[in-house]
């Protein structure tokens, strides 16, 4: 899924709705994956944690593909809305080691 | 960036900053681009009395956040020296003019200023700063209006 992105993203001249909805995608992604790797521990079933480590990896997975630094060169982008998003993901990816 | 013309691009920046100073070398990377320089240079300009808007808070507060990790260490505290950081910080929780604009989110705005300024404190220069800016008499001032700004 994530290299179909990285096609998306890297087409000359896309259209910048589309440009934003791809990032959107992204956005999500990475997001989805911290509200549903919430579980609970062992010893206390009833308190909730996060898994550092598997929500790192959607956000890795992205950066492997190259995702950050297509993602750095839209935020330049002549479209006030990717430039957001662009933003957005590269928060997102701020706390990934690999990604800083 | 964070003087992008619009005002979710430039929350989206400040927003990636803070996560950027969660971690230590996150801050390190930020004091090498001169990033703090930029960051103090906008919240200045942005929370100056005449261009201060109510829908500037959370652009702010994301500053704010990002300000009190990076100021946990010398390292970042230094970038903000003598650039009047302190005195706006201090501006910013004191003066009624943040108030009225900033209405309910003033006090998560004031809280973050005086957390960076206490960091900024542990700095001799900084310490020397605050001093210069009356920090302790503007902020017994700022606690003495609401008693649920002080500790018993």
């Amino acid at each position: 899924m994530i290299p179909k992105f990285k096609e998306v993203l890297l087409v000359d001249e896309l259209e910048g709705h589309k440009v934003r909805d791809a990032l959107k995608t992204l956005n999500e992604l990475v997001h989805h994956q911290v509200s549903t790797k919430i579980s609970y521990s062992k010893c206390c079933h009833h308190v909730p944690y996060v898994d550092v480590n598997v929500l790192q990896e959607t956000s890795d997975m992205m950066i492997e593909s190259e995702i950050l630094q297509i993602t750095a060169g839209l935020l330049k982008h002549v479209d006030g809305e990717v430039r957001e998003q662009a933003a957005l993901l590269l928060g997102a990816f701020a706390l990934s080691a690999i990604g800083r | 960036m964070l003087e992008d013309d619009e005002l979710a691009v430039r929350e989206a920046t400040a927003f990636t900053f803070r996560r950027l100073s969660v971690n230590d070398d996150g801050c390190q990377r930020m004091v090498q681009n001169q990033v703090p320089e930029f960051m103090i240079q906008s919240f200045i300009k942005h929370s100056d009395d005449s261009i201060i808007a109510s829908s500037d808070a959370q652009y702010l507060i994301h500053l704010l956040e990002a300000f009190v990790n990076l100021t946990f260490s010398d390292l970042g505290i230094e970038p903000l020296l003598g650039k009047e950081a302190t005195f706006q910080f201090t501006k910013v929780f004191s003066e009624h003019y943040v108030m009225k604009t900033l209405g309910e989110h003033h006090s998560k705005v004031a809280e973050l200023c005086l957390r960076v300024i206490g960091n900024i404190s542990i700095n001799h220069e900084g310490k020397q700063e605050c001093i210069d800016n009356l920090v302790i008499e503007k902020a017994y001032h700022w606690m003495k209006i609401n008693e649920n700004r002080t500790y018993n």
